[in-house]
This record gives structure tokens, sequence and C-alpha cells, in this order.
């Protein structure tokens, strides 16, 4: 069941059914490689608990970035991007 | 000393800091050593970006796992949404060679590729493997006067034939932990049931709702906080509990602690080392 409902989900957001929610986070993934965004307080809070300001994921890494968008445009995701759409 | 690769993610790095300092700190005190993925990204999402697309959900997580194997240790995560991908992923591709083969020339345009040597583990299995004993011996301050309510979520038992933490119907492996730093854990009828947050974005209503039937029968029994692996379900639990409170003229105060965060405290770490001061719900009679 759960399979299925995955492959329906798949197919709901290829002919452009995806919640807007949701495709922020596939463009939030595009652009920085991650989910939630390193603000300056949390830099700023990782200073203060002794962490390094920004860990070394692809936020801090150019090349780590283009490998992740290569990834998502070789695979089709970056596509569903284009389509501003949104049909709930 | 055991050596791990720690897979961060987003939520911890990004939202939760003190969760990513007091968890290096705890596990080094037990004698687990943590190293970087250099380069990682998001797992990503176990719910939002396989329900897009599940090519790009595999290939990214195979990205992960492969930067990981570099390392040539097993992955560590804080998080059971990127442990519910990272195991999922490294299963269907160790155990599925066409899939492993269709991932594998993804990867080679990145010049990387999966191998399946390494395996993918919570921090709550390697605190529950390192054992009651060790535990026991390391417990500087017994949080005896705590009642813990145990709240599992929904990603680090099931699904277990691939998970293999627990039983995925009655999961005691928090509850022992627990008892081993000295608190008393409570059973209550909803321990199963999802805290909510993986349809918030979807349907704020449904979440809020979710929510208030927890905690509503939490309020039920002699739990006097809640204790989380996952940090998704600790900010549902900490923030939400607000939210709750406005919307149905009711109120929830629990104290919520992630995993480490109890461990800290037993293990002498003060509150402010633990992050205590960042939760929304107050926590009192920590001291």
């Amino acid at each position: 069941m759960t399979d299925l409902m995955l492959a329906l989900r798949n197919l709901a957001t290829k002919e452009g059914y995806a919640p807007a929610p949701l495709k922020n986070v596939l463009k939030a993934l595009f652009e920085t490689g991650h989910e939630f965004p390193f603000t300056g307080y949390t830099r700023k809070l990782r200073r203060e608990l002794g962490l390094s300001e920004i860990p070394p994921l692809t936020i801090s890494s150019p090349k780590a970035l283009e490998e992740v968008q290569k990834l998502m445009k070789t695979t089709g995701a970056s596509h569903l991007l284009k389509s501003s759409e949104v049909k709930n | 000393m055991k050596e791990y690769a720690l897979f961060l993610g987003c939520l911890i790095p990004a939202r939760l800091p003190h969760i990513e300092a007091i968890s290096i700190k705890v596990l080094d005190k037990l004698g687990i050593k943590t190293k970087d993925i250099i380069d990682a990204s998001c797992c990503p999402d176990p719910v939002v970006m396989k329900s897009l697309d599940f090519n790009s959900w595999l290939a990214i997580a195979a990205r992960n796992l492969s930067l990981a194997e570099e390392t040539g240790s097993d992955i560590l995560t804080l998080c059971s949404g990127c442990f519910s991908t990272l195991s999922k992923a490294n299963h269907l591709l160790k155990y599925n060679d066409e899939l492993k083969g269709e991932v594998n020339k993804l990867l080679s345009e990145i010049n990387r590729g999966f191998s399946g040597k390494i395996n993918v583990k919570h921090v709550t299995e390697i605190i529950r493997d390192i054992g009651k004993e060790t535990i026991e011996q390391q417990v500087q301050k017994p949080l005896k006067h705590l009642k813990v309510a145990s709240h599992p979520g929904c990603h680090l038992v099931r699904p277990s034939k691939i998970l293999h933490v627990d039983d995925p119907n009655v999961p005691t492996i928090q509850d022992e932990i627990v008892s081993w730093v000295g608190a008393k854990p409570v059973s209550y009828a909803l321990k199963m049931l999802c805290c909510g947050v993986g349809i918030k974005m979807v349907d704020p209503e449904a979440n809020l709702s979710l929510l208030r039937e927890k905690l509503a029968n939490l309020k039920e029994t002699e739990a006097n906080c809640i204790v989380t692996p996952c940090p998704f379900c600790f900010i549902q639990f900490d923030k939400g509990q607000k939210e709750v409170s406005r919307k149905f003229g009711e109120s929830y105060t629990f104290p919520v602690f992630y995993i480490t965060e109890l461990l800290g405290l037993a293990l002498g770490f003060s509150p402010e080392e633990v992050g205590l001061h960042l939760h929304t719900t107050p926590i009192k009679e920590v001291e």
C-alpha cells in the first residue's frame, strides 16, 4: 500500500498536482543542497555553542552543490521547478 | 574507541545546533568518536522528496551514502528522517542489483559510486548497544524526578523488516535508556500515534489535532516530560504545545527532551551545556 501511494504521488507530481509547500522543499534543495537555511541567527548560535559557523556540508561547497544539482537535472526533478502552476 | 561518520542532515545543524553539540559531547563521554561527512547534502527528506520524485530521492541519498563510504565508517545519524532515508536507500541499493546499476550510472557522472559496504545507525541504537552497565556507570545525576513519556515517532522503528531497530508496535528502546539514567518510563495508550509534524505543510489543522490527541492522552498519565529521538518530533512537541494550547483553549506545558539531552543531564552536563535554555517550552525541575 505504501509503495502504491508513493507511485501515485510521483505520478500526481508529474501531472502538476504537487502542493506548493512541497515544491518549496524541492526548490531549497536545488538551490542550497539543504531543506533548511543556515540563517545569521543559526550561525551566531553555532559559534556560541562551540561549533563551526557552517558545517562542512553542501551549503559550504559549490562543487558539492553542483553535484546535487546535476543529479536533480538528470533524474528530472529540477524540471518540476519550472512548472509554477500548482493545482490542488 | 569506535568511530562513526556523523550524518548531520539539515534540521539539527540549521535549527537545533544545541542538539548537535550535546550529542557529540555525550557520545564522546560514552567512548564514541564522530567524524564529518564532508560535502553531504540533505538526506533528502523521506516524505517530501520521495513523494515528489523517487528517482531523485534515491540518487541524492546514494550520493550521501557514497560520501560516507569514503570515510570507511558506518553512518551515525541524529535524525529519524535521515535515518529513514539513508537506511532505506542503503537497503534498496544493497539488495537490488538492477537499481544499484541504474543509480551507479547516475553517480558515475559526478565521479562517485555506491558499493554498499557500510551500515546506517541511529544514535538511539548506538546508545542502546553501549548497554545498561556502561551507561549506569557513567551516570552522575540520576534523573529520579522525571517520569518520562517516550515518543518513538514514525521513522525510527518502521519498516522493521529493513530497520531492525525494535518491535515496531511495542518499541522499548527509549524506555530502556530512560530507566538506565534513573528516570521512570511511563506507558500510555497513544505511544505509537504520529505527532503530526509530517502533514504540517499540507494540512496544518490536522497536524494540530493529532498533536492535541497525543498531548491530551499524556495529560491523563503521570508523565511530567516527553523524550523523542527525532528532531522534527522534538520541534513539534516543544513549539507545537503552545499552538495547541492557544487553538483549543487548553494548557500543555510538557518539558521536551531529545534523547541525548536526557543522557547529557544524567552524565553531568549542565542545563546550559545541554541547551535547555534554547527550548521553547521551559524546563523546570532538572537541577
